[in-house]
């Protein structure tokens, strides 16, 4: 009775139809793009159940015990269509210690419509950094397909504010990032003790805290540009919000002998200031006008400095590549010089940097500008906010940050007037684009040679300890050299660099009757004369441009660090 | 004393009253036709299908992730499979099959 029993048990475990459920998916298909930049794409999923059983519990309580035990339904199923969204949210998936809400795909820059046209998915633009040098401000140009604006767009406090004993805070997280990138524990601590002010003075410490953050991590969740959102390019209303033009002025900073200490990188090179014509990130408008009358004067554009570190610490992390791996691998490319072969960025660079059309600026003192940059395997994708008037931000496009070029310009001039009784040629303005050589003497080795004069006859050598008449005769020929223009100007760097400018006080002189005072005492510098040469003028100006090459990419579900969101839009 | 227990006898009826009408109800449960709790078992499955369309697509994308981080290739059908056994495991928590 029992085997028979357990036989029915088994039989009906063995045979009865199990509960089972599929799901299967439909195609992936494109919709374009959400407001806010990020790709979305639609698709079906369908889940059935098999076999599904409903227990009856309460059969047992009916009057007249009727009713089944069990109902079984031969298939169940539903299909809902959900809709992925795709946002390049690079950094915060990689590194899980951040709050997502305060990442997102969305970066701090916009560009033109123009500089889409034609473009495809797949293409690669170069963008400069804009920056209008005669006006020392972004200022911004609706028409301008070859340039990307840096933009203040607001964020929520938390997402980038200090929080005292919170190591998981963004801007602990942005400090060793930015430490760890640069080998230098205090490099983030630093960066914003100097003062950088906005046009009408203010600190601008918090703007630039945010716009770090908003190139690092992306805009915050709470604060994500909507397509259509109003855009403020006035340049009177630069860093208003919610979204506008960002904009803080240069810091100054005045010294002698010229000041490395606002750069991370310290140059060892002794030839000119700094050696920043290396090429070297990190170092930004840089420009260095001496003459004998002023005191040096250096000014650093921290927008771009703060974009260039940002885009150079955040694209390196994200790529696992070290700093010295950026340095050992950057390309160092002088520009080709016949303009037929010209790349095309340094045709506007040399103008955009040194405004040429600026009748105060001599061309001819303006080296060729030259290119510097970095290819990344494993680039992060960016999202920019494109605009057709600068009125509102009408779209978005998604690129890969194919490589950070640092561009560096410069202008040079020296004026040198010979003092010494050996060369003849009096004053001489030195251009790079200069091709007229002068001598150059060099005076610690020229020797003076007793000559006797015996009446009549040649002159001969003093050598035997009498002469009837002698005089010196100076021997210079050897000592004596050309030097081009190139070689004169890095002479006047190097003479500049090691003779710190001298001042004295000069006062006019106010007499009533014959009781005279000194009023209006300053200091003047004193020209810098060194081994009988004085340098009259002197200017020496770096300049540096960043530009951007950049891929255009359509995001797919598929596309590395991606953060996706899903949503259901409906049911079947 | 004799008059309140008078009135707590009196005060049983109500509660006789609704044990009697608790029976009844759950003789009407139990002959009731199976249509009533079908339906809300049927449609208790399909708002927990709805629920699983969302952990069932993230489930497969990171799939596809995990594969491309690997370096390796993961086919329509080692996905769907995957999948199924994912849900089917849902189901067997929430109770659906065993």
């Amino acid at each position: 009775m029992n085997n028979i029993l357990l036989t029915l048990l088994l039989s009906s475990v063995v045979y009865a139809a199990t509960t089972t459920t599929t799901t299967t998916f439909g195609n992936e298909n494109s919709m374009g793009m959400n407001k806010y930049g990020n790709a979305i794409y639609n698709r079906t999923v369908t889940i059935k159940t098999d076999n599904y059983k409903v227990d009856n519990f309460w059969k047992k309580f009916s009057y007249s015990g009727e009713g089944q035990d069990q109902i079984e339904f031969e298939s169940i199923a539903k299909t809902g269509t959900m809709q992925i969204s795709v946002e390049s949210t690079s950094i915060c998936s990689i590194f899980s210690e951040l709050d997502s809400q305060g990442c997102s795909g969305q970066k701090p820059f916009l560009i033109n419509n123009e500089a889409l046209i034609g473009k495809n998915s797949g293409d690669t633009i170069t963008l400069l950094f804009q920056k209008n040098f005669e006006i020392d401000k972004v200022t911004y140009n609706d028409t301008n397909s070859s340039v990307f604006y840096p933009l203040n767009i607001d964020r929520n406090e938390k997402y980038y504010k200090e929080v005292p004993g919170n190591t998981k805070t963004f801007y602990s997280f942005f400090g060793r990032m930015f430490n760890a990138f640069l080998g230098d524990g205090n490099f983030f601590s630093q960066f914003f003790s100097y003062k950088v002010s906005d046009n009408s003075g203010k600190s601008v410490e918090d703007i630039r805290e945010k716009y770090i953050a908003n190139i690092v991590s992306g805009i915050d969740q709470e604060h994500l540009v909507v397509r259509g959102a109003t855009l403020e390019t006035d340049i009177s209303q630069l860093n208003t919000l919610p979204v506008s033009l960002i904009d803080y002025s240069e810091t100054q900073t005045t010294g002698t002998n010229g000041s490395c200490n606002l750069f991370f990188f310290k140059f060892s090179e002794t030839s000119s200031f700094c050696n920043f014509m290396g090429g070297m990130p990190f170092i930004s408008l840089f420009s260095s006008t001496t003459t004998t009358v002023e005191p040096e004067v250096y000014e650093i554009d921290t927008i771009q400095t703060d974009t260039e570190n940002s885009l150079v610490t955040f694209a390196s992390s994200f790529s696992g590549v070290t700093m010295e791996e950026y340095q050992n691998n950057r390309v160092y490319r002088e520009p080709v010089i016949e303009a037929s072969k010209r790349i095309s960025i340094f045709d506007t660079l040399k103008c955009f940097i040194f405004r040429c059309s600026d009748p105060n600026i001599d061309e001819d003192t303006i080296d060729e500008p030259k290119d510097t940059y970095y290819t990344f395997n494993d680039p992060v994708n960016l999202t920019f906010a494109v605009t057709d008037l600068g009125a509102h931000v009408d779209s978005f496009q998604t690129f890969k940050l194919k490589s950070i070029h640092s561009l560096t310009g410069e202008a040079r001039m020296c004026k040198v007037e010979e003092n010494n009784e050996y060369d003849t040629w009096g004053t001489a303005t030195f251009k790079p684009s200069g091709t007229t050589s002068k001598t150059f003497t060099n005076l610690g080795s020229v020797t003076k040679e007793k000559w006797c004069n015996p009446l009549m006859g040649s002159d001969y050598k003093y050598e035997w300890g009498y002469c009837r008449k002698s005089y010196y005769k100076t021997n210079i020929s050897e000592q004596q050299s050309l030097k081009t223009p190139l070689e004169w100007l890095d002479w006047c760097d190097y003479a500049i660099d090691n003779n710190p400018v001298t001042y004295k006080e000069v006062c006019d002189e106010s007499c009533i009757l014959w009781f005279c005072k000194d009023v209006n005492c300053r200091q003047e510098a004193n020209p810098i004369v060194v081994d009988g040469y004085t340098i009259k003028e002197y200017v020496k100006s770096s300049k540096r441009g960043m530009a951007l090459e950049l891929e255009l990419v359509n995001l797919k579900t598929n596309s590395d660090a991606v953060t996706l969101r899903y949503k259901l839009m409906g049911t079947d | 004393m004799r008059v309140r227990m008078r009135k707590g006898i009196v005060a049983i009826v109500p509660l006789f009253f609704a044990i009697i009408m608790l029976f009844g109800f759950i003789a009407f449960m139990g002959g009731a036709g199976d249509s009533l709790h079908t339906v809300n078992n049927v449609e208790n499955l399909q708002h927990l299908q709805t629920k699983l369309f969302q952990p069932a697509i993230k489930y497969r994308y990171s799939l596809e992730k995990e594969a491309r981080k690997n370096g390796t290739i993961i086919t329509e059908e080692e996905i769907d499979e995957k999948v199924n056994i994912y849900i089917n495991k849902m189901m067997t928590l929430n109770k659906i099959q065993k």
